[in-house]
C-alpha cells in the first residue's frame, strides 16, 4: 500500500521521549501517578490495558490535548528532544503541529475531501495552491485513499465509509508531516476490514514517524507494535505495570499482572 | 369532548388570523396596489400619498441596528461559548443579563433610548438614536441564538483543529465561524423581524417626522409607527393604516420565509464547500 512511506528517514533523529514523574489528575481524581518512561523513536509503541487504567489520558498529555479538560492537572515532565513540553513557556501551537493526533472517532472536517488536508497546510503557510495540490495527492496516496477518492475530491469529506473517513484523518495528519502521531483507539469504531486497512498503515508508517497507538486489542497491539507498554489500575490510579519490546511483553512478561492479562485471566 | 374543544380552539385561531388579514387586505390592497404608495411621501397627515419616506426611514432604523448589533453579538457569543469556561461567573452573569434584557418590555428601551441616546448623547429624535435603542433590544435574542450555533459545533471538531495546530482564534476562523453561520443568519433575521415591527420604543427615540431622511441625525418614522399614528391621532387615517399594516405584514412575512429557506438549505448543506 505505501511505498513512500519506507523510502523516508524518520525525522526524530533518535532522541526518546522522556516521561518522568508523569501524574494526572482531573479535579480530585488520579488518573495515573508518577509514570517513567522512554519512549523510542521511530518505532510503533502500543499502549494497552483494561478501560480507566489512563492510557488516552496519557496519550493526550504528550499534545497538551489536557489543556482542554476542566479540571484537569498534569505534574511531571515530558522532554521531546530535551525540551520539557509541559512547561508554560511551551509553544502548544507549535507542539501540535509536530505531534500530530487521530482521534479514536473519525473527524473529518464538513468540508470538502480536499478542503480538509488543504485548509491546514494553507493555514500552515504553503500558499502556494498547486505545491497544496502536490501534497493532498501525495497523503492521500501514503493512506492508500488516493484512488478511491480522485475523482470525487470536491465532495463532502463526511460522505466517505467510517473506514475513508478515518485514513482521511491519517492523511491529514500527515500532510503536515509531524514527527509523532498519536493514535487513539483509532480502529475501536470501525469495522474488521476498515481496521485491517488502518493497521496495515499504521505497519508502513513506523519507518516515517514516531508511533504511539492506544489500542484495547491485544491482538492489534502485538500484530502492529514494536514497542508495547501495559497501563494497570492499581489502587485507583493506572500506571505502568510491563513495558519493552513487543515479544518480550507478550511472550515473557516479568510482571504477573502482565502475565494474567496477556493470558486472558485478568481485564 | 376534548376533540371538540380542540378543534373549536384552532377553528378559533384560524379565523384571528382570517379576519384580521381580511379587514387589511380588503381595505388596503388597492391602495397598496398602486405604485405611488411607494414612491410618494404621505400628504395630508397621512391620509393621502403614499410610504416612500416611512420605508427609507424603516430601513436606516433596521439597518444600523443590524449594524451595530451584529458585531457585537458575534463577539460576545464567541467569548461565551469560545473563550469561556462552562462553568464562569463572569458568563453565568453575562448569559442572566442577556436572559433579564431579553425579557425586559420595549417601552422600557424606548424610556432608556430617550434618556441615553437622545437627551444624554445629545442625539435628539434621530433616526440613529432608534437604530441605537433597537440594537441594544435585539442584541440579546441575536447573542442567545449565536452561542447556541456555536455550542451546537461538536467539540471533536475544536479538538480535531486544534490537533492540527491551529490557534483558538484561526480556529474560530476558520472552522466554527463558517459551521455556526447559518445560526447567526437566522438570528439576525429574528433580530431585524423583531426591530421592524418594534413601535414602542421608537415613538420615544426616532420620532414621527414622516419627512424622507437627509441624514442619520433627522428624525425619522418608521412603518410601524406610521400605523399607530394614522390609527390613534389621524381622523380618517385607517384605509392608509392598512394599506401600510399589510405592507409590514408582508415584509416581516417574507423574512420569515427566507429564515425557513436558509435554515433548511444552509444547515442541510453544512458549510461544505469545495
Amino acid at each position: 500500500m505505501n511505498d513512500n512511506c519506507t523510502e523516508n528517514v524518520c525525522v526524530m533523529n533518535g532522541d526518546p521521549i522522556i516521561v518522568k514523574d508523569l501524574s494526572l489528575r482531573y479535579h480530585n481524581r488520579v488518573a495515573f501517578k508518577d509514570v517513567s518512561i522512554n519512549l523510542s523513536p521511530c518505532t510503533v509503541t502500543a499502549l494497552i490495558g483494561p478501560s480507566g487504567c489512563g492510557k488516552t489520558s496519557f496519550l493526550n498529555c504528550i499534545n497538551r490535548m489536557t489543556d482542554f479538560v476542566d479540571g484537569c492537572q498534569v505534574r511531571g515532565q515530558i522532554r521531546v528532544h530535551g525540551e520539557n513540553i509541559l512547561s508554560k513557556q511551551t509553544d502548544v501551537v507549535k507542539l501540535r503541529r509536530k505531534i500530530g493526533m487521530i482521534f479514536q472517532k473519525p473527524n473529518p472536517f464538513p468540508l470538502s475531501i480536499d478542503r480538509n488536508i488543504s485548509m491546514p497546510l494553507r493555514y500552515h503557510g504553503i500558499k502556494d495552491a498547486k505545491q497544496r495540490q502536490e501534497i493532498v495527492e501525495k497523503s492521500l496516496n501514503e493512506v492508500g485513499l488516493w484512488d478511491e477518492v480522485k475523482d470525487r475530491l470536491h465532495t463532502q469529506a463526511t460522505s466517505l465509509s467510517g473506514g475513508q473517513q478515518q485514513r482521511l484523518c491519517i492523511a491529514r495528519a500527515i500532510a503536515l508531516e509531524p514527527e509523532i502521531l498519536l493514535m487513539d483507539e483509532p480502529c475501536s469504531a470501525l469495522d474488521p476490514q476498515s481496521s485491517a486497512t488502518i493497521e496495515s498503515l499504521i505497519g508502513a508508517m513506523r519507518k516515517k514517524f514516531t508511533l504511539i497507538v492506544v489500542t484495547h486489542n491485544l491482538a492489534q497491539a502485538k500484530r502492529v507494535s514494536d514497542k508495547t507498554v501495559i497501563f494497570w489500575n492499581y489502587e485507583g490510579f493506572g500506571q505502568i505495570v510491563e513495558d519493552g519490546p513487543t515479544d518480550q511483553v507478550f511472550f515473557k512478561p516479568s510482571n504477573k499482572t502482565a502475565q494474567a492479562y496477556i493470558g486472558g485471566h485478568l481485564g | 369532548m376534548l376533540g371538540f374543544i380542540s378543534w373549536t380552539a384552532s377553528l378559533a385561531t384560524f379565523f384571528i388570523l382570517g379576519i384580521l388579514l381580511f379587514d387589511m387586505v380588503s381595505d388596503g390592497f388597492r391602495i397598496m396596489m398602486s405604485v405611488d404608495f411607494f414612491t410618494n411621501g404621505p400628504e395630508k397627515a397621512g391620509r393621502a400619498g403614499g410610504i416612500a419616506p416611512i420605508l427609507v426611514s424603516t430601513m436606516l432604523v433596521v439597518g444600523i441596528a443590524i449594524a451595530v448589533s451584529i458585531p457585537i453579538g458575534l463577539a460576545t457569543a464567541l467569548l461565551l461559548s469560545e473563550f469561556t469556561r462552562r462553568d464562569s461567573q463572569f458568563a453565568f452573569f453575562v448569559r442572566k443579563s442577556l436572559d433579564i434584557l431579553a425579557g425586559v418590555p420595549s417601552i422600557v428601551f424606548g424610556l432608556f433610548g430617550n434618556a441615553f441616546f437622545c437627551v444624554y448623547l445629545g442625539m435628539g429624535f434621530s433616526i440613529l438614536s432608534g437604530g441605537l435603542t433597537l440594537a441594544c433590544m435585539v442584541l440579546p435574542i441575536l447573542i442567545r441564538t449565536t452561542e447556541e450555533s456555536f455550542r451546537a459545533v461538536p467539540n471533536e471538531f475544536r479538538h480535531g483543529i486544534a490537533a492540527l495546530g491551529f490557534t483558538k482564534t484561526a480556529s474560530v476562523f476558520h472552522l466554527l465561524m463558517p459551521m455556526a453561520i447559518p445560526g447567526l443568519v437566522v438570528g439576525t433575521i429574528l433580530g431585524v423581524g423583531r426591530a421592524t415591527a418594534e413601535t414602542a420604543a421608537l415613538i420615544f427615540t426616532s420620532g414621527y417626522v414622516d419627512r424622507m431622511p437627509e441624514s442619520v441625525l433627522d428624525s425619522g418614522r418608521t412603518l410601524s409607527v406610521h400605523i399607530y399614528d394614522l390609527a390613534m391621532n389621524i381622523p380618517g387615517g385607517d384605509r392608509m393604516a392598512y394599506a401600510t399594516s399589510l405592507c409590514l405584514v408582508l415584509i416581516l412575512l417574507s423574512m420569515s420565509f427566507l429564515t425557513n429557506i436558509i435554515a433548511k438549505s444552509v444547515l442541510q448543506r453544512g458549510i461544505y464547500t469545495s
